[in-house]
């Protein structure tokens, strides 16, 4: 059935723009496009370094699979609250640290580090004090000025232990053009020159020149986020302004060993490590190591003031590397880190000890991103070839295997080996990729499930527009026959009855049953070759013109059909033929007179006796020889005789298996239900017998049955 | 539908049942012979032993192709019917529409000697 509406409806958000393109080739180009796309910011970001996204998984790690801490090298001697409340606030006076740090050097520790920096000279000194406060008594502040400075005490003691002082680093100069001069322990160089991969910083923050002076060496102190905030990676060797300087750490191991440079080793790509005396330490390219931190451990903790009281054990500090720092309330010197969000600065340059002296850093090299982006290619490939094919069941299950694998490997690699191996890449691009195929999807189903539903609304319509089609032929054709039972004048001499069944195709069967006169009854009964509308306009047509030709003249039946012929002629563009017969019975003598036109012969049913067919000479079925003259035939019944005129939709009637019910079962039946002869029981039975024969087949031509008994 | 040439006469041959399912390929195969054969100057002998039953629908072809036929100097001639088909012909005065023959090789002898030579030389006379 020929519609004009479009197959894709035109309305729906699937058929958008946007949904067409990305859903073009089930997804596949914009999926590609996709995959290209992450795979070039990929190679940006891996250039550019911090991968925020990929950073925060390997933090995940971090937390799940910490360092376990196996030694404690590194001991705090932690001023704090409890320390603060028994000693006095901080700053403390110089002699009280030279006093804790003299306690710590009696207790044989390895090298003592301070995480303290005392860029000015101690305004408790007994001499600034007398300075200070003029109002004292004279021989009073001669005294006090007499005394020595609490920076040369606190000298005397660094001098006496192997005491590393701490140093900032500063990323802003603080005069122009100057640098303030300071000692630094020399840095040598092995192989290639690390200066251009050293991180630089253009001025420091040092001690007083009388405290450095006593020092053993110095190291500098800073902590260093990472762009969100987190503290991860410290590093081993610096540059301040042109000269190279080793952190705390560092220096610690350094002063521990008693060596007296450290080395740096470095290829043409970067750093490899540095040496200090016989131990190398690896460290990334940038001599920064990446810290693998356990949680904050108490064991690595004393209380300064169980030193200063005594009250621990003398062979607590022995051989350890000893790290002075201060805590206590309101010292802001507090990091997030991977692994929790408050650990104290002095506990992370503990921690980098350990990481160093064990070699437990976390290592980024060698760079995975390639195979990263061929296993990306790979699974990605999988999910955008069979997608389409194996649906979004398999899409799903795909992604999230891979991105479970994935997230494993990255752990597994972590936990087993300490490998940075961020999995963020390839989860994301295999979970856009995933996104889009499944949009994708999803727009191909929304507009499948349009057009099926556009289809079946058209195949609805079409169906309602055929039986609405079928409905109007029938109609036309039902419309025009006369009711038998209330012929307009019909004597009591006549009896008839009219039957038609229209088949499913409706066909073009044809009858018409009125007086001419008070006694005579004029019949037609006709089969118009064809079916459907053009057909039953064709009957309409044919009843219409042999009535109007019957009506308007005394003419002989044979003239009617005659002229009846000529008018339906000139009408039919179609080549249709109309077989007919048509006859005018006389009610007070039985006789007609008649004329077949290609019609199977009526038939004359007389009880007791069998039926037989009325011959004649007749003619081509009407629109065959357009100027065909048809000969007049005469019959005539005997009271009580039937004349019962039918269609081929009785003789022809045919099983499911093709055999017909044919002329002789018709007269059989007839001459079977002669004795009781009334039109309709005839035309009942005649009926019942067709149906019973088919015995369900459809009926592919209508059935017209008409009788008329001639009473007498 | 089996077409044979003798002479200026073209015997056609159909075979089958023509019913409301094969009338339509008959009707078109029929109204091709006969466009050929009008353009040809030709004549056609439709031999139709080989059919054992015709509905309304294949007489109606019948009639196309008679009323095509008149429109040019065609002939065409009807032969060898079956006893279902006499029945069907006698019934719907087909006979008035095509010059019906008991044989072909009956019907055949109303056109020219070349042609009743030939039928007879293909053995069929």
């Amino acid at each position: 059935m020929a519609t004009g509406t479009p197959l894709n409806p035109a309305s729906g958000w699937s058929n958008h723009a946007l949904a067409r393109g990305l859903a073009a080739e089930h997804g596949r180009i914009v999926a590609v496009i996709t995959l290209c796309l992450m795979i070039l910011i990929q190679a940006v970001v891996a250039q550019s370094g911090f991968n925020r996204i990929g950073q925060s998984l390997i933090d995940l790690y971090h937390r799940l699979s910490p360092r376990i801490v196996e030694n404690l090298p590194v001991i705090i001697v932690d001023i704090d609250e409890a320390t603060l409340k028994a000693q006095g606030q901080w700053p403390w006076p110089r002699t009280r640290l030279a006093e804790l740090i003299n306690k710590v050097g009696q207790m044989k520790p390895l090298a003592i580090g301070l995480d303290i920096i005392m860029p000015e000279a101690d305004r408790l000194s007994p001499s600034r004090f007398a300075a200070e406060h003029p109002g004292l008594a004279a021989d009073l502040r001669q005294r006090l000025s007499g005394l020595p400075s609490n920076d040369a005490i606190l000298a005397q003691t660094i001098a006496r232990w192997p005491v590393v002082l701490g140093r900032a680093a500063l990323t802003k100069k603080q005069q122009p053009d100057t640098l303030a001069p300071a000692p630094q322990t020399p840095v040598q160089i092995r192989g290639y020159k690390p200066q251009d991969f050293l991180t630089t910083f253009p001025d420091h923050l040092t001690n007083v020149a009388l405290i450095e002076k006593a020092a053993m060496g110095f190291g500098y102190l800073n902590s260093i986020q990472d762009p969100d905030s987190i503290m991860r990676r410290m590093p081993t060797v610096i540059r301040i302004g042109d000269q190279m300087a080793p952190t705390m750490a560092v220096e610690l191991i350094r002063a521990a060993i008693g060596a007296n440079w450290i080395e740096t080793d470095a290829v043409p790509e970067g750093i490899t490590g540095i040496r200090i005396g016989q131990v190398a330490l690896p460290t990334a390219r940038d001599g920064w190591v990446d810290l693998h931190f356990s949680a904050a451990d108490s064991r690595r903790r004393i209380s300064a003031q169980k030193i200063l009281n005594g009250s621990v054990d003398k062979n607590i500090l022995a051989q350890k590397l000893v790290l002075i720092g201060v805590t206590g309330l309101g010292i802001a010197d507090v990091y997030a880190t991977p692994v929790t969000a408050r650990m104290d600065g002095v506990e992370i340059q503990a921690q980098f000890v350990e990481n160093l002296l064990y070699g437990l850093r976390l290592i980024k090299e060698p760079d995975s991103t390639a195979t990263q982006v061929m296993l990306l290619l790979l699974a990605a490939g999988l999910l955008i070839a069979f997608g389409p094919i194996l649906g979004t069941g398999f899409m799903t299950a795909a992604t999230i295997i891979t991105i479970m694998l994935a997230l494993l490997v990255g752990f597994e690699y972590f936990r087993l080996a300490r490998q940075i191996v961020d999995p963020g890449f390839i989860i994301l691009s295999l979970l856009l990729t995933y996104l889009v195929m499944m949009i994708a999807q999803l727009i191909e189903e929304d507009r499948d499930r349009r057009v099926m539903a556009h289809n079946l609304l058209i195949e609805r319509e079409d169906n309602a527009r055929m039986s609405g089609e079928l409905n109007a032929a029938r109609e036309i054709q039902m419309g025009i026959l006369p009711d038998p039972e209330s012929i307009q004048g019909l004597p009591d001499d006549l009896e008839v009855h009219a039957f038609l069944e229209p088949a499913r195709e409706v066909g073009g069967d044809l009858y018409d049953l009125f007086m001419l006169d008070e006694h005579r009854l004029f019949f037609v009964i006709g089969d118009v070759s064809g079916k459907g509308v053009p057909a039953s306009l064709f009957m309409a047509l044919s009843k219409a013109l042999c009535k109007s030709a019957a009506l308007r003249s005394d003419a002989s039946v044979a003239e009617l059909m005659t002229t009846a012929n000529v008018e339906i002629s000139r009408e039919n563009p179609a080549y249709m033929f109309v077989t007919a017969v048509a006859g005018i019975i006389d009610a007070r003598t039985g006789e007609i007179e008649y004329c077949n036109a290609g019609h199977d012969a009526p038939l004359v049913v007389a009880p007791g006796q069998a039926t037989v067919s009325v011959d004649s000479d007749g003619g081509p079925p009407l629109c065959v020889i357009d100027d065909f003259d048809y000969p007049l035939d005469h019959a005539r019944l005997a009271p009580g005789e039937t004349l019962v005129l039918t269609t081929d939709g009785v003789n022809e009637a045919m099983t499911a298996s093709q055999k017909m019910f044919g002329g002789h079962r018709l007269i059989q039946n007839l001459t079977h239900n002669a004795d009781d002869n009334s039109p309709k029981n005839l035309a009942a039975k005649l009926y019942e017998n067709v149906k019973e024969f088919v015995a369900g087949a459809e009926p592919n031509d209508d059935i017209t049955i008409v009788a008329i008994r001639y009473r007498g | 539908m089996d077409a044979q040439d003798y002479s200026e006469v073209i015997i056609l041959a159909p075979t089958g049942r023509v019913d409301h399912t094969s009338a339509e390929v008959f009707q078109t195969e029929l109204l091709e012979h006969v466009t050929k054969c009008a353009a040809a100057d030709k004549h056609i002998i439709l031999d139709l032993s080989g059919i054992d039953y015709m509905s309304s629908v294949g007489l109606r072809a019948l009639m196309i192709a008679s009323k095509e036929s008149k429109k040019t100097d065609l002939t065409i001639v009807v032969s060898a019917l079956q006893p279902d088909m006499k029945e069907i012909f006698e019934i719907s005065r087909f006979h008035f529409v095509f010059k019906t023959f008991e044989t072909t090789a009956e019907a055949i002898k109303g056109f020219s000697d070349a042609a009743v030579a030939a039928y007879a030389a293909a053995g069929e006379g």
